[in-house]
């Protein structure tokens, strides 16, 4: 993915190198962020580059207007969520993917040691789908960015104390949806 | 703290803690208490197992590389798309095709100059000026032609004049609609009056002895009443009215 970026230099001729280097770098600094942000709201490879794709073509086409380059990655984020939930809300998209989850916990279930797995990741999908939404953005930014409080932040726009109490609900219900869970098989 | 009786309370905080809400001081409080208390530090454990295990399963959920196409085909998707653009790049342009054809552009800035210009000056706009003293005149006056003449015939002076000008027109306080100061066919009286006021010293001493002067009680004329005549011919019943009973 690192590579995603240098591909572009040769890509298109440019009538303003300088900006479209500048966005070269800027996509650099994040390669797989919008991606990543996408597949926490769809859970499905395929879908989730489908809109990482759309969002960093958008990207592209509205960098000019971008004011503060600083913002890119927030930018980027926000639009990739977007985007995510849009295809979700449009194609209702979340019971199909709920049905292909539980297909896969029974193809999974024949498996003995791949069951506890596919069950917790199953369980933790449905939590998470069932927080508000400004609870499940921070959750999962979170989740990308290893749980630095300022960096979901500076990518939310919120004030840190915002995101950290945001934070802390969201854990708290998910633990208390999972609680079950890790205590039938605390050795998962 | 008393883990004992307050339990449920207890466990929440060591929830919180374990999830890390907690302010600093109740964040250290806690921990003293945990390591004293083993009932506390298992509730302890378990919370923060469970915030781990929560943890681990959001960031698997978002774990991932795109597939190595989504790299081809990001960048075939670039490749067409025009470059991006600065805005002073596009003002250019527009001014580089107005240049090529500059009969149709400039036909185009007229209409808008003209189009502006129509919506400029078709706006409600309200109107002041300032009135001369015949305007004035005019405005309290029902007949100005006569009023004018007058104010030209009498004999005030011209400082006096100038007074009244200055006090009869401050542009700020003259209003569009006519104000009526003067009683109809009062104006000659008015006039007078306030020639004779500047034109000689009034007497002081007159005013007030005049006002002093006793006035005359009110004569009280005592009322007469003549008594009626007795009617000759006597009322029928049917004349009387409608009868209550």
């Amino acid at each position: 993915m690192d590579a995603l970026a240098a591909s572009f230099s040769g890509s298109a001729v440019s009538q303003d190198a300088s900006l479209e280097r500048e966005f070269e770098r800027r996509l650099a600094d994040c390669p797989t962020l919008a991606y990543r942000v996408a597949l926490g709201v769809l859970r499905n490879p395929a879908e989730a580059e489908d809109v990482a794709q759309e969002a960093m073509l958008r990207a592209y086409r509205n960098f000019h207007r971008l004011r503060d380059r600083e913002r890119f990655r927030a930018w980027l984020v926000r639009t990739a969520w977007r985007l995510a939930l849009d295809r979700i809300r449009a194609a209702g998209r979340r019971e199909r993917r709920e049905h292909a989850a539980f297909l896969d916990s029974q193809r999974a279930a024949e498996i003995e040691n791949v069951t506890a797995a596919r069950e917790f990741e199953r369980q933790v999908a449905r939590a998470l789908d069932a927080l508000p939404e400004k609870l499940r953005l921070v959750m999962t930014l979170a989740a990308i960015e290893g749980y630095n409080t300022s960096e979901v932040a500076k990518l939310t726009g919120l004030p840190d104390g915002t995101v950290k109490s945001r934070l802390f609900l969201a854990r708290k219900k998910l633990a208390e949806s999972l609680e079950w869970i890790v205590k039938r098989n605390p050795s998962r | 703290m008393d883990c004992q009786k307050k339990s449920e309370q207890m466990t929440a905080r060591i929830n919180d803690f374990a999830l890390g809400e907690l302010s600093p001081k109740r964040e250290l409080e806690s921990l003293a208490h945990v390591a004293e208390c083993e009932a506390c530090r298992e509730a302890y454990d378990h919370a923060k197992a469970v915030g781990s295990e929560v943890d681990l399963g959001v960031e698997a959920l978002v774990a991932g590389e795109p597939s190595a196409q989504f790299m081809t085909r990001l960048r075939a998707r670039i490749a067409a798309e025009p470059a991006p653009k600065r805005w002073s790049w596009d003002a250019w342009r527009i001014w580089e095709q107005a240049s090529r054809q500059p009969l149709s552009y400039a036909v185009g800035a007229v209409v808008l100059a003209a189009l502006l210009i129509a919506v400029i000056t078709g706006l409600p706009r309200r109107r002041v000026s300032t009135p001369t003293v015949t305007e004035a005149v005019q405005t309290t006056s029902p007949s100005p032609n006569a009023a004018t003449a007058f104010l030209k015939a009498t004999t005030i002076p011209d400082h006096s004049r100038k007074e009244v000008v200055s006090r009869a027109v401050p542009s700020s306080r003259i209003r569009r609609e006519p104000e009526v100061l003067v009683p109809k066919g009062e104006l000659l009286a008015v006039v007078q009056f306030y020639e004779a006021v500047h034109s000689r010293p009034v007497d002081s001493e007159q005013l007030y002895a005049a006002q002093q002067e006793p006035q005359k009680p009110l004569e009280l004329k005592p009322i007469e009443i003549t008594p009626l005549e007795p009617l000759e011919t006597p009322v029928a019943d049917s004349d009387k009215g409608p009868s209550l009973f």
